[in-house]
């Protein structure tokens, strides 16, 4: 089959329920990848998460970029096309720490902060977490297969793997 | 919070003659450190939205190594230095002896030398911009790695999406020739130190940098 891939870019929130269709984050560092999948339904969402908390927001920032408004805007635009939020399965992606220092630098934190800020904003809706490929020091692809529901990482030194099929029992 | 004025109200052109006459006298010193001749060839002004990053040495996929430094004192913000894989391997190669696969997980030897190379440039750069402009600008101890480019390169601004949406990138790209040894410097000021930037580099004059940095060939 044919697929087609849509790039899901720095505060991006992509939804699809075309089979055909792949979403992708690209060299995920410090971002988190947060991927929903509908198995009855067959849809699929994906949010790349940049920072933890919407307090800085600006009006024009992505629906996907901080992660206490990522899990809401997933669950909302899942909902508009019909899947429950009771029905949705989430895999978590990314939060390296990428850069190597010998200084301290908070910055350096952010993957973890944002790791904690996505499981917390799911957590408080009681949304369980059915895979995750999370910290580590090495940047990540994400792929998730729309038809399918799997969801695939890539990293320079280890290639591609399957980390889970959503869509699938369980 | 409050927003500084739009950075392309600022006059670029100055910012170009910074970057010009920083990369000359950076890529004068790794030429001496690596003794192999490096060319610059250019370097140019661009405002970029924060989301653009990942994208902003081309394939957010491909294999890079990165150097970064934050810079404190009168200019603010981030300095980058990107090699691409081949030119991570050959400056590699050159101060260690020891080849490096790019399949291969580097050792700490090998980043250890990408920071040194990193180090060479940063200082003579920033020097370079202290001299021009009579600005303190003040690298932090390098951070270094090799993974793919989006990953680096986001982790390397994010410090910056406090500060606006946009950022102004100064990318000074050497060594493009077959056999040379290659990379780009990038320097990310802070929206808020623009101004200060601005008003040395106009006041102090460029006339040092201005005009050579096309076709300037810098032997060791």
């Amino acid at each position: 089959m044919h697929e087609r891939v849509l790039i899901v870019n720095m505060g991006d929130l992509v939804v699809s329920n075309d089979p055909g269709e792949v979403l992708a984050a690209l060299g995920l560092g410090s971002c988190v990848a947060l991927c929903a999948y509908d198995p009855a339904g067959r849809a699929g969402a994906m949010a790349h998460v940049v920072l933890p908390s919407s307090a800085i927001a600006r009006p024009h920032d992505g629906p996907g970029k901080f992660a206490d408004q990522a899990v809401s805007g997933l669950v909302r635009e899942m909902a508009a096309r019909g899947s429950r939020e009771q029905r949705l399965r989430i895999a978590l992606v990314g939060g390296a720490n990428v850069l190597k220092s010998k200084a301290a630098d908070p910055v350096m934190e952010i993957g973890a902060r944002n790791i904690s800020a996505v499981r917390e904003a799911l957590g408080a809706r009681r949304l369980a977490i059915a895979a995750e490929d999370v910290g580590g020091t090495t940047s990540r692809t994400v792929r998730l297969v729309v038809g399918t529901g799997e969801v695939t990482v890539r990293t320079i030194h280890s290639g591609e793997r399957s980390l889970v099929r959503l869509g699938g029992p369980g | 919070m409050r927003e500084t004025a739009s950075i392309g109200e600022h006059p670029l052109d100055l910012l170009e003659k910074i970057g010009n006459t920083g990369a000359l006298k950076a890529t004068a010193s790794l030429s001496a450190l690596a003794g192999k001749p490096v060319e610059n060839s250019y370097t140019h002004v661009r405002i970029v939205p924060l989301e653009d990053v990942p994208n902003l040495v081309g394939d957010p996929e491909q294999l890079v190594a990165g150097v970064i430094f934050q810079v404190k004192g009168d200019v603010a913000g981030r300095f980058i230095i990107i090699f691409s894989a081949r030119d991570a391997a050959l400056l590699i190669h050159t101060l260690t002896g020891s080849a490096w696969a790019p399949s291969e997980e580097p050792t700490e030897m090998a980043i250890s030398a990408i920071s040194e190379a990193g180090n060479i440039l940063a200082s003579s750069y920033l020097a370079a911009l202290e001299s021009l402009a009579g600005l303190s600008v003040v690298p932090s101890p390098p951070a270094a790695a090799v993974d793919m480019a989006g990953g680096v390169l986001t982790s390397a601004v994010l410090p910056l999406h406090e500060t606006g949406s946009e950022i102004l990138f100064i990318e000074a790209r050497f060594g493009e020739g077959a056999r040379e040894l290659g990379g780009r410097m990038i320097l990310l000021p802070t929206t808020a130190s623009l101004p200060r930037l601005l008003r040395a580099v106009g006041t102090r004059g460029t006339a040092e940098g201005a005009g050579r940095s096309r076709d300037a060939r810098l032997d060791a």
